[in-house]
């Protein structure tokens, strides 16, 4: 096993873990890091991030009311203080990103355009035309090559964190390439490792987002929060789930099913404006656009394709000059992927999983329970997003807290006890040989199986709508297949990039990931945000649930539930508000 | 879905095992919209979990997935399987780059040259978070938005015969991206990366072959970069000794 | 390539003449061609535009010649850029300094031998 001694390691090449390593680059140049990357970073999933990034610009708009949509958009599970930093943070990030290059759209006199996005109650999304997540991760991964202090490790698989003595110290790694394994030997990592949305069917992600670095903290103890909030995005297309942002809404798309109907106005989010209104009709946020997309299919007034149910995502009013330069890549994507131009046809669309609001738990500071261990972005749960993500909250809070972890770590990284070298040899060398098992033992059980077993049943059990019944069926399938899991057949017995072992570690990662989701899900007997019942428990019930959950990995068996108290200092619990009233109610206060 | 059947031959390598590159066939399923990526993937799940290849996003903005097929350098998430049928695939990796096993191709060596571009904003002025942001009229975005439009997905590289006979040579997109930063109106630095520019690895390596635009999956024009930078190159190669350095534009 | 300074390539000094050859090529030669090709032998506009005491006086003249120089001289010079490379394409090694020589060599042995014959003319 090769070693490479280093002060910090950050997991994860995407938005989040580039701003962490320029941040903890700026801090201290001294500082050795090392950005460890399953991909060349500008392969990170950040790059499919489309529609822009949320940052108080306008004379107009205010942080209280960036606040106010952002709390009420994730139905008060929101911890305050973090989103009063979050929200006071983001248009700085958003400079700072101008600064290192990255190519804003603009208005007429060079400043600073803004379009509209669900659930915020004016523009305030910074766009970069429909290629914001591009456009952010090649200005940070282009920006990173500055620092001779950040040393890359592309193409390394992260395989286990190093634990001694009650404290992180390094991690394990494979080399993809040659299938030789790594130790790093570290005084504080950070994990930016993204989201899990390969959990799921039909979802936005790339290949890459299977929760490896939330399994990973699992497995050492730490908690995963707020699991059971898994975000639909309204509009992705049937079969592939590849998004169609919700720029398009911002820019005054209109959403019709099967009858050429606006179905949002029956479920609260009217009234029918012919231009687009904040917060209300295709502006409502994500969570109940794919709710009512749900009730529309069972009431049989969707459209029925080859591919599954859709609903008609319609532009043609915007004119092919404005799509052309506001959404230049849902054109092409729709053109390629479909044959269609948006500027003559209406683009099908129906609800895909795009986005785990939950992860592994931290604090403000992005500091997990684990001393020397950080995690930020999508992988983390820091604790803004609540039950429901806004649209553009989440590439502002890569680079937001993304910097916060990066100065946190070299902090940490100076006042760090040492590392004690023979103890982390030792746990590494398990680590390895927990990984080459899998060459060993077999059965015929192919990956594909497993993973579509999985995904069926968290679709069927953990889907936009929840009952005990079909969760408890989850949950049941979800630990015969982690058991199955162990015993897994690989055709490819090589060391030399070997992605099928990879992948077939990386599902382990899943499933732990999935049944956090599915028991954190059966234990919250509420509907709040993306968590909706339909056995009793229709209601927000802020008595008994206005907490987050924390699942536990327990040893052999399924992960155990616990609750942590929501923080609120700014905003009392209240009933959201979308549609014609959120404008009254905003005069009002 | 009326499904039909298509022959797929992939090149296989395997450093560990084999001394050289041999052919595969396997045949696979599609329908309508199956992409050749997934044409891939299904060899992958179902018929040989040994066939190695990258891929990501599906949507065309990552650059992972880059392959030859039949002896174009594409996208395989953007090519689909029907407009191949009744004929037959041949998908090999990317030409002039090692392979490092079947379809996947050491891309360190562009990694190496994007570096040294230095790909980043050099400042005209220091300018603090507090000044906010800088102005940039939308005709001044437009100078330089296309070449940042590169994804680095290297098909250029494959396509640039320059590239395959020497590859010192900076090549396509390397020298995009040093355009897109010299052509930013926030930028200085010109005349720090004109020394790549006037190396004979620079510019002067490129024979306007044009192949590089065309296969490009993302309408950037890496020739007409390379070429407007002949331009300066020999401007300053000419003039260099009658303005002081740096200051020749 | 990172670490020292690239060193400075030649190449424009021959990219240059290039260039004004192909400037040359698409706008001049297609005119001298019409004239000395079809109008001429065609009698447009008369018969004696070609005759070779008018040609010969035109190349006598400093402006005549030079104009011919240009001609002559940048044409060799782009043609043989244009066949260099080519060569390099087809694999022959711009890293011969044989095929370099050989080549500029022979455009540059035309430049001199036109300005000789101009000259002495």
């Amino acid at each position: 096993m090769q070693v490479v001694q280093t002060d910090i390691v950050i997991v994860g090449g995407g938005g989040a873990g580039l701003r962490a390593a320029i941040a903890a680059a700026e801090c201290d140049p001294k500082l050795r890091i090392s950005l460890i990357s399953k991909v060349v970073p500008m392969r990170s999933h950040t790059v499919a991030a489309e529609g822009g990034s949320a940052g108080v610009v306008q004379s107009c708009d205010s942080l209280d009311s960036h606040f106010h949509d952002t709390v009420a958009g994730g139905d008060w599970l929101c911890e305050q203080p973090v989103v009063d930093y979050f929200i006071a943070s983001c248009t700085r990030e958003m400079v700072q990103l101008e600064h290192w290059g990255c190519p804003w759209s603009r208005q007429e006199d060079g400043s600073i355009n803004v379009r509209n996005f669900g659930g915020m109650t004016t523009a305030r999304t910074w766009f970069a035309a429909d290629k914001t997540g591009f456009h952010i991760l090649h200005t940070l991964f282009q920006t990173s090559m500055k620092y001779p202090s950040i040393q890359r490790f592309d193409e390394f698989f992260c395989l286990d964190l190093i634990v001694d003595d009650g404290r992180c110290q390094g991690i394990v790694a494979i080399e993809i390439a040659t299938g030789e394994f790594f130790r790093f030997e570290a005084h504080v990592v950070i994990f930016a490792t993204g989201g899990a949305g390969r959990i799921y069917p039909c979802n936005t992600n790339a290949g890459i987002s299977t929760g490896d670095g939330m399994g990973i903290a699992l497995r050492h103890g730490v908690a995963l929060r707020d699991m059971e909030f898994v975000q639909y995005h309204p509009t992705a297309l049937a079969g592939s789930g590849l998004l169609i942002t919700e720029g398009c809404r911002g820019e005054g798309g209109f959403l019709y099913n099967k009858d050429g109907y606006r179905y949002l106005q029956d479920y609260g989010l009217g009234p029918v404006d012919p231009s687009p209104r904040p917060k209300a009709m295709e502006l409502g946020p994500r969570d109940k656009l794919s709710q009512a997309f749900w009730h529309e299919d069972r009431l049989g007034r969707t459209l029925d394709t080859p591919l599954g149910s859709v609903v008609h995502l319609d532009l043609r009013h915007l004119g092919r000059i404005r799509l052309h330069e506001r959404l230049p890549m849902i054109c092409e994507m729709a053109e390629t992927f479909l044959g269609i131009d948006p500027a003559e046809a209406p683009i099908p669309v129906r609800p895909a999983v795009h986005y785990t609001m939950g992860g592994i738990c931290t604090d403000g500071n992005t500091a997990t329970s684990l001393p020397g261990f950080f995690a930020v972005g999508e992988c983390s749960s820091v604790g803004i997003h609540g039950a429901n993500r806004l649209g553009s909250n989440s590439l502002a809070e890569i680079v937001v807290f993304g910097k916060v972890a990066g100065e946190q770590a070299a902090q940490a990284a100076r006042t760090s006890r040492g590392i004690d070298t023979r103890a982390v040899a030792h746990h590494a060398e398990s680590s390895m040989e927990a990984a080459l098992a899998l060459f060993e033992h077999d059965s015929d059980q192919r990956i594909v199986d497993l993973r579509k077993a999985m995904q069926a049943a968290m679709e069927e059990g953990v889907g936009i709508y929840r009952t005990e019944e079909g969760m408890s069926a989850t949950c049941r399938i979800l630990d015969e297949l982690v058991e199955t899991n162990r015993r897994v057949h690989l055709d490819d017995k090589n060391r030399v990039f070997n992605t099928e072992w990879l992948t077939a570690i990386e599902l382990g990662f899943t499933l732990d990931v999935a049944r956090t989701m599915a028991y954190s899900a059966i234990q919250r007997k509420e509907s709040r945000g993306a968590h909706q019942r339909l056995d009793r428990y229709e209601q927000r019930d802020d008595t008994n649930f206005l907490k987050h959950s924390l699942a536990y990995a327990v040893a052999d068996a399924p992960p155990r539930i616990e609750y942590q108290e929501v923080v609120i200092t700014k905003l009392p619990p209240a009933e959201r508000v979308y549609g014609g009233q959120a404008k009254s109610q905003l005069q009002g206060e | 879905m009326t499904q039909q059947e298509i022959n797929i031959e992939v090149l296989r390598y395997n450093p560990e095992k084999d001394s050289e590159p041999s052919y595969e066939t396997f045949q696979v399923p599609f329908s309508h919209e199956t992409s050749v990526l997934q044409g891939l993937q299904f060899i992958k799940d179902q018929l040989d979990g040994s066939l190695t290849f990258r891929w990501s996003c599906r949507m065309e903005i990552c650059g992972s997935c880059g392959m030859m097929i039949n002896g174009v350098p594409h996208l395989t998430c953007s090519a689909f399987l029907r407009d191949y049928y009744p004929g037959k695939l041949r998908i090999e990796p990317l030409s002039h780059l090692p392979i490092e096993r079947d379809l996947a191709v050491d891309q360190t060596d562009f990694l190496q040259k994007l570096e040294s571009i230095q790909p980043y904003i050099i400042p005209k002025e220091t300018r603090s978070l507090e000044d906010g942001p800088f102005k940039q009229t939308p005709a001044q975005r437009e100078r330089f938005y296309q070449f940042s439009e590169c994804i680095n997905c290297l098909l250029c590289y494959a396509a640039c015969p320059q590239y395959g006979l020497d590859s010192g040579f900076l090549g396509p997109a390397a020298m995009a991206l040093l355009h897109r930063y010299n052509s930013d109106s926030r930028d200085a630095g010109q005349a720090e990366r004109m020394p790549i520019v006037n190396a004979q690895e620079g510019v002067w390596g490129c024979t306007l072959v044009g192949y590089c635009s065309e296969v490009c999956p993302k309408g950037v024009d890496p020739a007409s970069a390379v070429n407007r930078n002949k331009v300066s190159s020999t401007l300053d190669y000419f003039f260099r000794f009658m303005a002081p350095r740096g200051a020749s534009e | 390539m990172s670490k020292q300074m690239p060193k400075r390539s030649n190449e424009p000094v021959f990219w240059a003449l290039f260039g004004a050859g192909g400037v040359l090529a698409a706008f001049v030669l297609p005119a001298l061609i019409l004239i000395t090709g079809l109008a001429g032998p065609m009698g447009v506009p008369s018969a004696d535009v070609l005759s070779y005491q008018r040609v010969s006086a035109f190349a006598a003249s400093w402006p005549g010649a030079f104009f011919l120089f240009l001609v002559i001289s940048l044409s060799l010079w782009h043609a043989f850029h244009r066949i260099y490379h080519a060569l390099h394409e087809l694999g022959v090694h711009r890293g011969l300094p044989v095929v370099r020589v050989l080549c500029y060599g022979v455009a540059l042995a035309g430049t001199l031998l036109t300005a000789f014959l101009l000259a002495a003319g």
